[in-house]
């Protein structure tokens, strides 16, 4: 696997008129210093502009958890050396004066994650490693909490791999979709009884947006069916949107908002 | 040094038509499986737009259709490295997903060795960041050395104290690299192993001269760059900071290019519109 752990940040700019200065420092400035390092697969980037988030499905109970970017970085292995590596760059971005964004940018979510399957839309011909550098209009984010280690669980696991994730492969502008799970099940103490996240990325090159609808349309068709799983017993959605792919340069999306 | 050698090249597209599938094909498919691999750096393409190529100077005939540059960092061990890169070149062609072979040509391609890394002050990164810092565009200069001698040192001492700093000046410089042709230097790969090499006319073995070549990675519009060094160039004319190099190096390819955003594939449709 190119990376066998990844870290998810979900990133809320306190300051709106900190976006254009937000993305200059991170795609100028940060990325391209972290990945000289031989241990960075990739550093993603979305934003959830506000045409994406007029659409995402949000928990009410998970307001803290309000952002404007999603970042997902990804580590080869040794994976706990480039994921420290990773962590000690934060630090000495800042210690070089180097991290503006500490001013007015709130981490709302950071937390490590261990890649499950990559899925590849058969008519996108690359490998599911390739999938995270493969360019792309954006990605389709959901984020979920699942509160047991059990049969329910697994099951919504096996109806995700075999139904779900085969049918949003068929919507238009699905590329292909990768799954992750927290990295504390994978650690030696785990505690099954504790809460893990899930998540799911599906990576698009068509429009985001006509891709969430239509992955919400087939969401109804397959409850009106019978046909929808229903996990509510073991996972608590967090977050469900489409995000947006950076463009270097063009950072606008929150400007006519203001 | 983050990489020890590069690979460049530049491309021309035989089939105006296959513009759009070049792009797609190389973009969304093979430099993403390229970048795949641990010893690739990184991996970037530019565009030579038709704007670009009416702003290019000093350009040897079979230069003057290139359409895009293509240009590959490499990690140590270079031997693991290249068996893996060329492997990938290969197992596509055998995957069936090399359709570019039927439309492409390159006029020049081969290994070079990072010489020296810039960085304009305002720039925050390191020279080793730069070619991973987003660029709307770059300006490819590329040379044939006529001589290896005093004067080819005096030449370089020039572009390294008084040239390249100047160039950093101008409007969008964010910074520059040298690299020379990997001839002068020891092989990329152990003696005793067969080496890798290209058949075509275009390869490294097939050039008489070393060469030197100077990126410039630009921030603003490439051709912004371009009026304001000749602008700024009147005064260092004056200044006695311009230097003639014709005695040392032959320039054969002179060129801006520009930043190849995904999707955004269409630089020659209005071109073949027009004609």
């Amino acid at each position: 696997m190119l990376a066998p752990l990844v870290h998810l940040s979900l990133t809320k700019i306190g300051d709106p008129t900190k976006h254009r200065a937000y993305n200059a420092w991170r795609q100028l400035d940060y990325v391209p210093e972290l990945m000289l390092d031989p241990g960075m697969a990739w550093a993603d980037a979305w934003v959830q502009s506000p045409d994406c988030a007029a659409v995402a499905s949000v928990a009410t109970h998970t307001a803290s958890l309000a952002f404007d970017y999603a970042q997902l970085h990804g580590f080869r292995a040794p994976e706990e050396q480039s994921a420290r590596r990773f962590v000690d760059q934060r630090e000495r971005a800042f210690q070089m004066g180097r991290r503006p964004d500490v001013e007015w940018a709130r981490e709302s979510l950071a937390a490590f994650f261990v890649p499950l399957k990559g899925y590849v839309n058969p008519r996108v011909l690359i490998s599911a490693n390739a999938l995270p550098v493969r360019p792309m209009t954006g990605v389709h984010l959901t984020l979920s909490r699942f509160l047991a280690h059990d049969a329910a669980a697994e099951a919504a696991y096996r109806w995700q791999d075999r139904v779900c994730i085969p049918e949003l492969l068929e919507c238009t502008g699905a590329a292909g979709a990768w799954t992750f799970t927290s990295h504390e099940l994978f650690r030696p103490a785990r505690d099954l009884s504790a809460a893990t996240l899930r998540l799911r990325i599906v990576y698009l090159d068509g429009d985001p947006l006509a891709f969430s609808t239509e992955c919400k349309e087939r969401e109804s068709r397959r409850r009106a069916e019978g046909r929808h799983f229903d996990a509510s017993a073991v996972e608590q959605p967090i977050f469900a949107g489409p995000l947006r792919a950076i463009v270097p340069w063009r950072w606008t999306w929150f400007e006519s908002a203001r | 040094m983050f990489a020890s050698k590069v690979y460049f090249s530049l491309t021309e597209i035989l089939d105006a038509a296959h513009h759009r599938t070049h792009n797609e094909w190389h973009q969304l498919d093979h430099r993403p499986e390229n970048l795949l691999l641990p010893g690739v750096a990184w991996g970037d393409r530019w565009v030579r737009s038709p704007d670009c190529a009416q702003a290019s100077a000093g350009l040897a005939p079979e230069y003057a259709r290139t359409h895009y540059a293509i240009m590959y960092w490499f990690r140590e061990p270079l031997r693991a490295t290249l068996d893996e890169f060329f492997k990938l070149s290969e197992f596509s062609f055998q995957w069936g997903r090399s359709p570019q072979i039927g439309w492409t040509k390159r006029p020049l391609r081969g290994f070079f060795s990072p010489v020296k890394g810039y960085v304009a002050t305002r720039v925050r990164v390191s020279a080793d960041a730069l070619p991973r810092r987003p660029v709307k565009g770059i300006h490819v200069t590329v040379s044939r050395l006529r001589r290896h001698d005093a004067l080819t040192q005096e030449a370089f001492r020039w572009y390294d104290e008084v040239r390249l700093p100047d160039l950093l000046h101008c409007r969008g410089a964010a910074g520059a690299w040298t690299f020379a042709s990997d001839d002068l230097f020891a092989p990329p790969w152990d003696d005793s192993m067969p080496a890798w090499s290209f058949a075509d006319s275009g390869s490294r073995s097939a050039e008489a001269f070393p060469l030197r070549m100077t990126i410039m990675y630009l921030d603003e519009d490439p051709l912004e760059y371009l009026a304001d060094v000749a602008e700024r160039d009147v005064a260092w004319k004056a200044g006695g900071r311009v230097h003639d190099t014709s005695p040392v190096e032959e320039v054969f390819f002179s060129s801006p290019f520009r930043m190849i955003v995904p999707w955004e594939w269409n630089w020659f449709d209005t071109a073949k519109a027009a004609s």
